[in-house]
Formats: C-alpha cells, sequence, structure tokens
C-alpha cells in the first residue's frame, strides 16, 4: 500500500475531502477541482491518491457513496458526508487550528 | 462500527473482485473524462485534452492501480494466489509431492501414535477425584532389595491407624470372580474392599448408598455398567441378590462417572476395617491413601518411616528390615512403562528430524530447479518475501498434507501399538486420539513445515538474479532430463534412508 511516510499529507488530505464534501455531495474529480479551485492551485490532487482516500474515508464510516447522473447524463459516483464524518471533520479542524496556532506562535517569535 | 463496514467492504471485493474492478475502473475513466471535458471547455482540442489531462493527472493505468491495491482484501488476494500457485507447483512435480508427503506422513504419523500413548499414560492427571494425592502403599524389604506394591494386613491397619498425615488408608484385595446373578453368572473383576476405600476416592454413589463398616461382608457397590449391562438401568440394580464365589451379597449402591478402580474392577465386595489375615510376614493387601490436603508428599513419606521404624521395634522378628513407602498412585501404575515409553518417543522424534532433513534435501532439488522462476521474479522487483512466501507456502501445504495424512496413520497404528502393549502397560483402555493429540500432530506439521522450508526460502530470498540467469545451464532439452535424473537418485536415496531408519528403530524397540 502507498500510505506510508505520507502521514501529514494524508491527514491534511482526508480533512480537505471531509471539509469539501460538508458543503454538498460530489464525485471524485468535483473534489480535486474543488481542492485546487479553492486553495488557488496550492493544493494538485493526484487521481490516484484521491480514490484511494476515498476508499478509505468510506470503510471508516465518514462517507457514503452512490452511483447517480451528473449534469451532463454520465453515471458517476458520488460521495455523501455521514453524521460520523462531520464529527470527525469538526474533530480534525479543531486539531488543525490548534496545530497551525501553535506553529504560527513558534514563527511569530522568531520573526 | 468502521471496522465492521472494513470487513463489510474488504468482504464484498473479496467475493466479486471483478466487479470491484470494474467499479474502480469506472470511477476512474469517469473521473478522466470529466477532466478532458473540462480541457476542452477551455477551447482545446480532444487531442489536446487528452495531453493535458495525462500531463496534470498521470497515466489511467496508474491511477486504476493505485486505487485498487487498497484494502486488506488485497494481501488475502496475494495470499490465496500465492497458496494456488504452490498447489499448482506440488501438482506438477508429483514424485516430489509424493514423497515428501508419504515421508513426512510416516514421520508425524509415528509421533501422532506414540502421543497418543504418552498422553493418556505418563501426562493426563488419573481420573480420579483427587488424583494428585493419591499414593500406594508399598513394602521396602531389605532381604530382598526393592520394595513391593503390597502390604500386610496389620502393617498396613497400622499405617492407618497411626498416619497423621494420610486422610485415608484402604486396604483392598481382589482378582476375576466368578459373580452369580438371579438367571445367570459373569466372571468380572471383583475386589474386596474395605468401607474407607469410598473415602480415599471420595466416590459418590449415582444410586443407593455407600457402604459402611458395619455391612462388611454383605453388601457390595457396582459400577454404572455392570448395573446397566445387568439389570438394565441403575436404579434396579439397588436392592439386588448378587452371588460373589457363592456367599450371597446385596447391592447396596452404584458408582458413577466410569469408576473402575483397580484394574477394571465392577464390583466391590465390603470387607471389614480388621484385615481378615493376621500375619506380617503375608503380603495379601494392596493399600491405597489419600493425602491430606495440607500435608506435603515428602512429609508423608518421612511419617511412614517413623511408623515403620516403630513397627521394626515392636515385631523385631516379622518386621525386620521392612519399611513402609508410599508411591504417587500415577507413579505407580505407570511404572516401567515409563522408560519405554521415552524410548520410543524420542526414537519417533529421530525418525521425524530425519524426515524433516530428507524432505529439506527434497526442496532443495525443488530449489534449484526453480532457480531461473525466482530469479525472474526478482528481476521484475519482487520482494524477498514475496519471493520467500510461495517456496514458504509450498512447504506447508506438504507439511499439512502430510500431518493429515499422518493423523489417519496414526488411527491404525494407536490400535496396533494397543494391542501389542504389555499387559503391565496401565490405561491402555483409556487410549484414543483426542483433541490434545490432534493439537499436536498440527503443531507438529507446522514446525515440520517451517523446518523444512527454512534453507530453500532462504536460498530463493538470495538468488541473484544476473547470476542465476547467466550461470543457469540446464535449459531446453537437457534440463527435463537432468531434472528427472537427479529427482529420481534423490528419491531413490531418500526412501532407502527412510526405510532403514525405520526398520532399526522398530528391531530396537523389539
Amino acid at each position: 500500500m502507498t500510505d506510508a511516510n505520507t502521514d501529514v499529507i494524508q491527514g491534511t488530505l482526508d480533512m480537505l475531502i471531509l471539509k469539501t464534501l460538508s458543503l454538498r455531495p460530489l464525485h471524485g474529480f468535483g473534489i480535486g477541482r474543488r481542492v485546487e479551485q479553492i486553495s488557488g492551485g496550492v493544493f494538485k490532487v493526484n487521481p490516484g491518491s484521491l480514490l484511494t482516500a476515498l476508499q478509505r474515508l468510506e470503510r471508516a464510516g465518514w462517507l457514503d457513496s452512490e452511483w447517480r447522473q451528473t449534469e451532463n447524463s454520465r453515471k458517476a459516483k458520488f460521495y455523501t458526508l455521514t453524521a460520523e464524518g462531520r464529527k470527525q471533520l469538526e474533530v480534525e479542524t479543531a486539531d488543525w487550528a490548534r496545530r497551525a496556532g501553535a506553529i504560527a506562535r513558534l514563527l511569530e517569535m522568531e520573526g | 462500527m468502521s471496522l465492521w463496514r472494513q470487513l463489510r467492504f474488504g468482504w464484498r471485493g473479496l467475493k466479486d473482485r471483478s466487479a470491484r474492478e470494474r467499479e474502480v475502473a469506472d470511477e476512474v475513466a469517469q473521473y478522466f473524462e470529466e477532466a478532458e471535458a473540462e480541457w476542452r471547455s477551455r477551447g482545446l482540442s480532444p487531442e489536446e485534452a487528452k495531453k493535458a489531462t495525462r500531463r496534470e493527472a498521470g497515466s489511467m493505468s496508474a491511477a486504476r492501480e493505485q486505487a485498487s491495491e487498497y484494502g486488506w482484501e488485497n494481501g488475502v488476494t496475494v495470499f490465496m494466489d500465492d497458496l494456488k500457485f504452490a498447489a499448482r507447483q506440488l501438482w506438477k512435480h508429483k514424485a516430489f509431492t509424493v514423497t515428501a508427503v508419504l515421508t513426512l506422513a510416516l514421520g508425524i504419523g509415528a509421533n501422532t501414535a506414540i502421543f497418543t500413548v504418552v498422553e493418556r499414560v505418563l501426562l493426563s492427571p488419573l481420573p480420579y477425584n483427587n488424583a494428585d494425592r493419591l499414593a500406594l502403599l508399598k513394602t521396602y524389604r531389605s532381604q530382598l532389595g526393592r520394595a513391593i506394591p503390597r502390604v500386610t494386613g496389620p502393617d498396613a491397619a497400622d499405617v492407618r491407624d497411626q498416619a497423621r498425615s494420610l486422610e485415608a488408608v484402604s486396604l483392598y484385595s481382589g482378582g476375576n470372580l466368578g459373580v452369580q446373578l438371579k438367571d445367570h453368572a459373569t466372571f468380572t473383576a471383583v475386589t474386596m474392599a474395605d468401607a474407607r476405600f469410598a473415602k480415599v476416592f471420595a466416590l459418590r454413589p449415582v444410586a443407593g448408598r455407600l457402604y459402611t463398616d458395619a455391612d462388611a461382608k454383605h453388601a457390595v457397590l457396582v459400577s454404572e455398567r455392570f448395573a446397566r449391562d445387568n439389570f438394565g438401568e441403575v436404579q434396579a440394580a439397588v436392592g439386588q441378590v448378587l452371588g460373589v464365589e457363592g456367599e450371597p451379597q446385596e447391592i447396596v449402591g452404584v458408582v458413577g462417572d466410569g469408576f473402575d478402580y483397580p484394574n477394571g474392577t465392577q464390583v466391590w465386595v465390603a470387607s471389614p476395617s480388621a484385615p481378615e489375615w493376621k500375619s506380617r510376614t503375608g503380603f495379601n493387601y494392596k493399600a491405597v491413601a489419600l493425602r491430606r490436603a495440607d500435608e506435603s508428599f515428602a512429609g508423608a513419606q518421612t511419617e511412614m518411616k517413623t511408623i515403620s521404624q516403630r513397627l521394626q521395634a515392636a515385631y523385631a522378628k516379622e518386621n525386620k528390615g521392612k519399611e513402609m513407602l508410599l508411591q504417587p498412585l500415577k507413579e505407580a501404575l505407570t511404572g516401567d512403562s515409563r522408560a519405554t515409553l521415552m524410548f520410543l518417543w524420542a526414537a519417533a522424534g529421530l525418525i521425524l528430524l530425519i524426515a524433516c532433513v530428507n524432505v529439506m534435501h527434497l526442496q532443495l532439488v525443488r530449489s534449484m530447479e526453480r532457480q531461473r522462476e525466482l530469479a525472474i521474479r526478482r528481476a521484475l522487483g519482487s520482494s524477498r518475501w514475496r519471493v520467500m512466501q510461495p517456496v514458504f507456502l509450498e512447504s506447508l501445504l506438504v507439511a499439512l498434507i502430510g500431518g493429515v495424512a499422518g493423523v489417519l496413520l496414526a488411527f491404525p497404528t494407536v490400535r496396533a501399538l494397543v494391542a501389542m502393549a504389555p499387559k503391565e502397560l496401565p490405561r491402555t483402555s483409556e487410549i484414543h486420539l483426542n483433541g490434545w493429540v490432534l493439537g499436536f500432530a498440527l503443531a507438529l506439521s507446522v514446525v515440520t513445515a517451517m523446518m523444512s522450508a527454512m534453507v530453500p526460502a532462504m536460498r530463493a530470498a538470495k538468488v541473484d538474479p544476473a547470476e542465476a540467469l547467466k550461470s543457469d545451464s540446464s535449459r531446453g532439452m537437457t534440463r527435463n532430463r537432468a531434472g528427472m535424473l537427479r529427482d529420481g537418485l534423490v528419491v531413490a536415496a531418500v526412501a532407502g534412508t527412510f526405510v532403514l531408519r525405520w526398520a532399526r528403530v522398530c528391531c530396537c524397540v523389539r
């Protein structure tokens, strides 16, 4: 499996996916595109890692999936955030804020 | 919750692997279609859109591969594939498989059979209450220079009355006697035992009651089996009268739990508390004792010594050089068979060791043959473990098949061993294959597999692709011939040594 040595990135990717899906259900490409757009191209998501992460989150019980029609009448797998996923997003957001705050304070101290 | 989902999703993937692959492929395809559509909407031609997507997201097949690699079920799939491959390899090399399996089956079968006997006779506790506190009273006589497992009536009665470390001592005697019932007679094991006998073995009747000293010479206990065989029902036996050597006795109770001490006794006749044989030189009784729970065996033994000295002083003539000893009942019952069984076990262990070494040699020959295949696997980027796993699995399969065949072989072997066993071998009626023994055989198979696979698997891991591919001289037409010859030689050699060793061990045992 490819999750070795990508702990930080993986954790962040999970949070970004959960956040994106908290607005509305999306399919894989939609999620990737949203993450890229909103981050202003800072984050680029490669389809292999994205689809792997989606499977992982679904198995963890944070997402549900369903094959549905898209606007251009093509079947796509849409992912929805579950109640548990919403809770997880809160946990991860809080965690992230705590860490980011700590890092920011450390950097300020230096500067 | 999430573990349950993990299991469920993984199981779905396992059950229908192609469905999962199709779904992943479909999702990846949709992803790429959307990406291309987006590029086209920005004004690129279909060709250019395709290229741009590829540049940005990589190839579809790579994405597919990465996405379908996720999940625990993939490890299972790889394992199953390797297992299937190993099974196919074994099927293809029948000479090797049959020889290895038979060798191991003989080794494991012999060990399982011996272990069955050892487990029952030596390892498992006696099937009596307080089994570890039971002891047989023996008499050491300096004139003989050894202890005999019998006692004289008065000596044993003195021990019974004086020993504080023993909770109860019972004197008994007996043998096979004719027992007369209302309409027929049977010849069965009968024991004359005093009322303390039931106390020593903590017997509880399943029907009726135990006998007391007051019942001496006119009451008997019978076993559950005896009651069923002769009266149909346990309850029906109570109150019946039977004759032992012509003396009428009333059945007062029935003893359950398959209790049949000593020597398969079915009828216990109440004998008086004071021994009828008053001679201190006639060893007419046997005696069993129950040690107090708060008393050590050594403590009890010391007390026997003290009592013996007292008796020697009191009866200078009859008790000269006589000493009372205790021996744990289990030891007394297993007696001399211990050494023989241990020897047999060691011999069987040696056979298995030889079998292992032989199978290892066979495996080595196989691994020499498959060096090319392993080298190619290594060259294609398989990890060490991935190369070793099929080799290990092959050995494991061989050992497990050998183990199953060995257990099947053990059934008749155990029967033959029991039939051949000397009369003195105790507890033979209890001997049969059980869970412990099967567990032993399984463990043995796995250990065997590990032992016989270690060297070949390590060699497999060490294969240097370049060297192996270059130096493989046995290619093309000659390869098969050379291989067959080698196989044949090895098979003959292994079979030969094995038969010889087996025969030798058998001779030794005789």
